[in-house]
């Protein structure tokens, strides 16, 4: 998995998650209306009379499902596409397309992206699986949108680092997906 | 005038003392562990537990031959011709009782009173924020602590050993934020921090199964970070060698002995369990109280560069008995009398070895340790652990007439990280439904996750 990919996927993901979002607050306002239902449907079906119209009743528990059957649909799907991150990460399989010379200031060594290329989405969803805001900071390593900044004037020792704060990065994910420790009835 | 000149005179003859160590006791297991922990090391040496003192000019230099002044300190002296001993000991606990229970038995012992407690509000906390918060609210900005430290050293210290609970809140909480405290407050962080960590028996002990798992996770990522010899002890382990050996730990005095039998909060089931506890740390002092070749901070020079940084005790006899000679260690590992106190198997079965895996043996015991002594410990060693002759550290504590031989194994091996990291797997599953509750008093999910963060990639 390339950060760029890991791009294109976070991107779906955030728009996957608004249409989510945006279904679940639909969902929940049919819900209440189904639930409204009984008490509101005598007095309008009273009104329709009196007003000599015919009253269509609202078909909100075929609507309901409909919108149901496509949230769980679009949950699988991020689901699945976490999955698939999460395990990328866990074997170790994410190439991240650093510059390998670095730029030293400050006391610090920054690696831009190959092309001065951003990863905004990337990055975020790194800091997702983690449960972690951006930068994410792992021991001397910030890594952001644009650079990964490593406290650390010495190149060869900086690189160590970035390798080091992958490598835990990867040993968390992987606890994550780990299967249910033996018993802990310790 | 006459004790000062009595004290000039000790001090003219003895070693130099070096600079002192404190015990931190944290939480209600801990202060009652740790103040075990003196009772076992005064009674090993024959002092009385209630009251040691110096009497007479032969007695003090031999007592100062047996202590070194690390861990216990001249009091004044409320008898003629006699200069008590003070445990360098605070008891550090977020409800005033059981601090107050072991000052009022023993008031002779802890001389210096309310000194030797530090307290905030009361009540206990389950959880590890709400704990760390109250230490910082009721202790850290409400008493200076490093002042109430002086008060009870007035020398520098140089190391500070923690025995606490792992899986409750107050213990742990305490623990952590206390050793971020000294790591980050000026002389003090030059300090050498040993911890004593009890991983508790779920299902038997009064610990909240998902707090719990944050607790001891939140926990072991600050002994990481700031304990330079992070010591783990299973509480699961340590009951079934009070059960099997009771006759003999029953023989043996405990400072809940002499609790008022209505009073004894929680500590009376765990007597035997603590007993033992109190044993690792008093065999732990007795490595550097009386040796000047090897010093606490070797423990810091032995774990800087390992991964795990984490040690257990492994084996050591549980009870020790008969005389001071190296034959009575071997006559109680075959009597059974020895017990393995943490093992990285549950099974038993034989464990993955790591490279850099290695080893500390203390034995005490009177003479010298030769090849056929070396080899037999190393024999026990190698049988369960691939570690190689060279990853074995001997330190040889001299052991005093009429004092039993002991020894303990202390172990740091890579395995360990595999059997911790199941603790942690289980805080990161239930936080998303405790997230909200520890966000309240402090612990945001940053925080946590950088822990976790931290911790795996340390133990994975």
């Amino acid at each position: 998995l390339e950060l760029s990919e890991l791009e294109v996927i976070a991107d779906q993901l955030l728009e996957r998650q608004k249409e989510l979002d945006a279904l679940e607050e639909e969902i929940n306002r049919l819900e209440l209306d189904l639930h409204e239902f009984p008490r509101k449907s005598v007095g309008e079906k009273k009104f329709y009379a009196l007003i000599g119209m015919n009253w269509d009743e609202p078909k909100i528990e075929e609507k309901l499902k409909e919108l149901s059957e496509k949230r769980d649909a679009i949950s699988k799907i991020i689901s699945d596409e976490n999955g698939k991150i999460v395990l990328a990460l866990s074997e170790k399989n994410l190439i991240v397309p650093l510059d390998p010379k670095p730029i030293i200031t400050g006391g610090s060594a920054s690696f831009r992206y190959r092309g001065n290329s951003t990863y905004s989405k990337a990055i975020q969803e790194l800091a997702n699986v983690l449960g972690l805001s951006v930068p994410l900071k792992v021991d001397d390593v910030s890594i952001e949108h644009d650079k990964i900044t490593v406290a650390e004037m010495d190149p060869h020792y900086a690189m160590e680092k970035i390798v080091g704060a992958f490598d835990k990065i990867s040993k968390t994910v992987a606890l994550k997906l780990g299967e249910t420790p033996r018993s802990l009835s310790r | 005038l006459a004790l000062h000149k009595l004290a000039y005179g000790v001090a003219k003859e003895a070693p130099l003392a070096p600079n002192p160590i404190v015990v931190s006791c944290m939480g209600h297991a801990g202060v009652g562990i740790g103040a075990e922990a003196y009772r076992w090391i005064l009674l090993d040496v024959g002092a009385d537990p209630k009251a040691p003192s110096l009497k007479g000019e032969k007695e003090q230099l031999e007592i100062l031959r047996r202590y070194g002044g690390t861990i216990l300190r001249f009091g004044a002296s409320m008898r003629r011709g006699e200069v008590p001993l003070v445990p360098r000991a605070l008891l550090v606990d977020l409800d005033p009782r059981s601090a107050n229970l072991i000052l009022q038995s023993y008031p002779e012992l802890f001389a210096m009173r309310d000194k030797h407690a530090l307290y905030g509000l009361g009540g206990a906390a389950r959880n590890w924020a709400e704990g760390r918060k109250r230490f910082m609210e009721e202790i850290e900005k409400k008493q200076d602590v490093q002042t109430r430290i002086r008060s009870i050293s007035p020398e520098p210290v140089r190391g500070f050993i923690l025995p606490f609970s792992m899986g409750g809140g107050t213990g742990a909480s305490f623990s952590s934020e206390f050793m971020r405290y000294t790591k980050t407050s000026g002389e003090l962080g030059y300090s050498t921090i040993a911890s004593f960590g009890i991983l508790p028996e779920f299902g038997w002990d009064p610990v909240i199964y998902g707090p719990s798992h944050i607790s001891i996770t939140m926990s072991l990522a600050h002994q990481m970070k700031y304990s330079d010899c992070p010591i783990l002890l299973d509480n699961k382990t340590m009951r079934a060698h009070g059960h099997r050996l009771g006759d003999l730990l029953n023989k043996r005095s405990s400072i809940v002995d002499d609790l008022p039998k209505q009073l004894q909060v929680g500590w009376k089931e765990y007597r035997n369990v603590n007993l033992i506890s109190a044993h690792v740390i008093a065999e732990f002092m007795s490595s550097f109280i009386r040796e000047t070749e090897w010093d606490m901070s070797n423990y810091r020079t032995w774990l800087a560069a390992s991964k795990p940084r984490f040690v257990i005790p492994w084996l050591m006899p549980i009870v020790p008995q008969g005389d001071s000679n190296f034959q009575s260690i071997q006559k109680q590992m075959s009597e059974g009398n020895e017990g393995v106190l943490f093992d990285v198997e549950e099974d038993g079965g034989r464990v993955e070895a790591g490279p850099k895996d290695s080893a500390c043996i203390l034995v005490k015991a009177k003479g010298n340790l030769e090849a056929p002594e070396r080899n037999f410990f190393k024999k026990i060693v190698q049988d369960r652990y691939e570690i190689e002759d060279k990853r074995i550290i001997f330190v040889k504590v001299p052991a005093l007439q009429n004092e039993p031989a002991s020894c303990m194994v202390l172990l740091n091996v890579h395995a360990l990280g595999k059997r911790l990291l199941p603790y942690v797997k289980e805080a990161e599953d239930v936080w998303d439904s405790y997230k909200d509750e520890y966000g309240k008093r402090g612990l945001g999910q940053e925080e946590f996750k950088q822990s976790v963060l931290d911790i795996t990639g340390h133990l994975a």
